[in-house]
């Protein structure tokens, strides 16, 4: 009987156990992977892998991530990112988010569309905070010294992800197209991009890895000792700069802001001495161009739409002039009074319209400049500036796919960097006089422009609608300025130019357009470029209490002729 | 028609009123024409002080035309008639200044309407107010400029004492024109507010001129 009651009460036990493993098994789990190797930098994108698991069936909710920004200790705001809505299943969501603080922890939940948390997960990044950009290496570790150690599964799709990479070191192959793809966006953007190749190559060879390559007709060839080695023509831009004997070892190519080096060799094949040796001559990424100078120059040329100052004036002038006629008229004419009344209320009519037709105080300014380069990968970065004369709350509405960072809060009374986000829309506070800047990176649109240019005939195609009014060719340190692009296939003759960084013109919009794009000169030195640039003019929104410019330019490699 | 509208020394009056309310306008129209010069000194559109002084001074112009409608401090029914329409008159006068004040409001129009009718309201309640102190100051032999103008800033100023007053009490502050007036052009009052701040100046004009009848019909018997 006792040993009975003992199987019943250990059989219980069990029970109970195995039904809270059961439920904790039942509930969902979130693992969440922020950086490279959890290594990340303070206010730039860092790259979110997030993976649900344990879910029944598909919740109706959100995928919601939070951080706050400001040291502990002083003022902080919450900042909310949605990356996912609508039914959420089991699975990995990768997505790119500017981390705020990285001292505070970051928080991770799904929560229902009732605004219940269902699964949750908070995550420490003290330990993986880096000072400075640090280099990442794909594959296996190489001997560089502070390198983030990442498979090539875990390479980010988006371009603005490596951010805090100082170079990226593609040691083992392969490499999913798509990262490839990113990878050849963030060169162009400034990145600096190392290939291993050698007897890897046919591992990793691919139409993407080609546009890559700083070699025509890639081929590999072994040598006595069997080494296999990559050989083939230079690219123009190419130069060796390291060999091993007679054969090229290192290969470098610029690309847009960035730079390719390729080491012909694989990582296997090198002695530590030839390694240490590419290391030193591996550039270090830029930090993307901005249009942070031509955003705040648009801000602040902008016109305030006000009255004349005499304007009441005027007003009270005219209205005392009659009102003194009346009264040295009115003991002998009977319509005086009626003139009187004519002449105000015409008065009042005229001035109510002239304040209201465009001469109303505005309360935000935003200017908008997008900068696209289109080359053999292209980019696509938005620079917002927004300013308050009232409080005001702002919806921010962008494109798919990425999530505007604030670049600086600026403002007389410090600015709030709080902020919530969604799939496509932003929306945050700003006091009174305070400027807000975002940055927006994403991949470039398909242009509806076509550029040939031989070094005398510029050949170009529109099919975008409309006529392009300011053009620019850029072709070996020559800027030179076209006429109005107008629609269908122009050959434009260009005989006249000028040095790169002085081209005249005898628009000021247009010199204060070039100036700020200098800092986008070194990606068209090299090739020939078409440059536009299309200035949306100046519109109010929403009962006159937004003014918003925007500045698109398109900086378009030229086809080969 | 002159002496109904202007009487004595009223054109004086009408123009001081006008020029002031222009001048003060004129100062609170912004001054930077780039964004730059408004990032470096912010300003912000703030029509109060217009409307503030066109509230005080319509008030004050209204107590001063109604006390020169009751002459010898001998109430008609006549002299309310002549009051309202002085300050009917002045409303007149102010109008093309309220549309250029449109400038200063981003966004909605509301308030100048809104505050305008205030104003009148706030206007016709002084005049009456005017007439009564007038016949009063009259026969009991006191200045009656001193009255009106005390009586006048007591108004504004005492209903004040409220806004330090938290909790529901809080809302009798909106007794006073200027906490109502600013009530409507800066903030957005709500109804309960608008119900005090318009219903006070009506009541008072209601008080004010059932006196004057009292008064007239006792001079008649």
């Amino acid at each position: 009987m006792r040993i009975r009651s003992f199987s019943q009460q250990f059989a219980v036990c069990v029970g109970v156990v195995a039904l809270a493993c059961a439920c904790c098994l039942g509930a969902p789990q979130l693992d969440v992977t922020i950086g490279f190797d959890s290594q990340l930098l303070r206010n730039v994108y860092a790259p979110f892998r997030i993976e649900l698991d344990g879910l029944a069936a598909p919740v109706d909710g959100s995928l919601v991530v939070r951080q706050t920004a400001g040291l502990p200790g002083e003022r902080r705001a919450e900042i909310v990112h949605v990356v996912a809505s609508g039914m959420i299943e089991n699975g990995i969501t990768l997505v790119t988010l500017p981390i705020a603080e990285p001292l505070n922890p970051v928080i991770v939940e799904l929560q229902s569309r009732d605004g219940r948390t269902l699964a949750a997960q908070e995550k420490s990044l003290r330990l993986g905070v880096r000072q400075w950009a640090f280099p990442v290496t794909v594959g296996r570790a190489t001997g560089i010294a502070a390198a983030a150690v990442i498979d090539a599964e875990e390479l980010p799709l988006d371009w603005w992800a490596y951010d805090a990479a100082r170079e990226v070191w593609l040691v083992d192959p392969p490499v999913p197209e798509e990262a490839l793809e990113a990878l050849g966006e963030w060169t162009v953007s400034g990145g600096s991009l190392v290939l291993f190749t050698g007897s890897a190559f046919p591992l990793m060879d691919s139409p993407t890895l080609r546009r890559l390559l700083p070699l025509q007709t890639p081929q590999l060839s072994p040598d006595q000792r069997g080494v296999f080695t990559l050989s083939g023509t230079l690219r123009p831009d190419a130069r060796v700069t390291l060999a091993r004997g007679t054969k090229p070892l290192l290969v470098q190519m610029p690309l847009g802001a960035g730079s390719i080096s390729l080491i012909t060799l694989s990582v296997d094949d090198l002695a530590d001495d030839e390694l240490s040796a590419i290391r030193d001559r591996v550039p270090a990424t830029q930090r993307p161009p901005t249009t942070e100078r031509v955003s705040a120059a648009l801000l602040q040329s902008t016109d305030v739409p006000r009255p004349g100052y005499a304007v009441p004036l005027i007003v009270a002038g005219i209205t005392m002039v009659s009102l003194v006629g009346c009264f040295l008229a009115c003991s002998r004419r009977r319509w005086a009074i009626g003139g009187l009344v004519a002449v105000i209320v015409a008065t009042a009519v005229l001035s109510g319209i002239y304040a209201n037709a465009s001469r109303r105080f505005v309360r935000e300014y935003s200017i908008r400049t997008n900068v696209s380069v289109l080359s053999s990968f292209g980019i696509n970065t938005v620079f917002c500036s927004f300013y308050a004369v009232q409080p005001r709350s702002v919806s921010f509405l962008h494109d798919l796919g990425s999530v505007p960072m604030s670049v600086a809060a600026l403002g007389a009374r410090g600015g709030t960097v709080a902020a919530q986000s969604e799939p496509g829309k932003m929306q945050f506070f700003l006091q009174t006089a305070e400027r807000r800047d975002l940055m927006f990176p994403s991949r470039p649109r398909v242009s509806d422009l076509r550029f040939r240019f031989d070094g005398r005939i510029a050949e170009i195609e529109n099919r975008t609608g409309h006529v392009i009014d300011r053009a620019y060719v850029a072709s070996s340190g020559v800027i030179l300025s076209l006429p109005p692009i107008q629609e269908g296939m122009q050959r434009l003759a260009l005989l006249e130019g000028a040095p790169t960084g002085s081209a005249r013109s005898t628009y000021l919009a247009l010199r204060s357009i070039l100036r700020p794009i200098e800092e986008w000169l070194p990606i068209v030195r090299r090739g020939a470029w078409l440059v536009t640039v299309e200035e949306r003019p100046q519109t109010t929104e929403r009962d006159a209490q937004e003014l918003e410019r925007e500045v698109s330019i398109l900086i378009l490699e030229g086809e080969a002729p | 028609m002159r002496r109904l509208l202007f009487g004595e020394r009223g054109l004086a009056v009408y123009v001081g009123f006008l020029a002031v309310s222009g001048v003060t306008l004129t100062l609170l129209m912004p001054w930077m024409s780039k964004l730059s010069d408004l990032m470096s000194y912010p300003w912000r559109p703030f029509p109060l002080p217009f409307f503030l002084t066109y509230g005080f001074l319509s008030a004050c112009v209204a107590l001063h035309r109604a006390a020169e409608a009751v002459p010898l401090g001998r109430p008609r029914l006549s002299s309310l008639a002549v009051a309202a329409l002085r300050v009917g008159f002045v409303q007149l006068l102010v109008l093309p200044l309220l549309t250029a004040s449109r400038a200063l409001f981003p966004g909605t129009w509301i308030p100048i309407p809104l505050a305008g009718a205030y104003v009148a309201v706030v206007s016709l309640a002084a005049a009456c107010g005017g007439v009564v102190l007038e016949v009063y100051a009259v026969r009991r032999g006191k200045h009656p400029a001193v009255l009106r103008y005390v009586g006048l800033l007591a108004w504004i100023g005492l209903p004040a004492v409220f806004l330090a007053v938290g909790g529901p009490l809080r809302l009798l502050a909106h007794l006073s024109p200027g906490v109502a007036l600013t009530s409507i052009v800066a903030g957005a009052p709500r109804l309960s507010q608008l119900i005090v701040a318009f219903s006070t100046p009506a009541l008072l004009a209601l008080g004010f001129s059932a006196w004057v009848f009292e008064l007239v019909r006792r001079a008649h018997e």
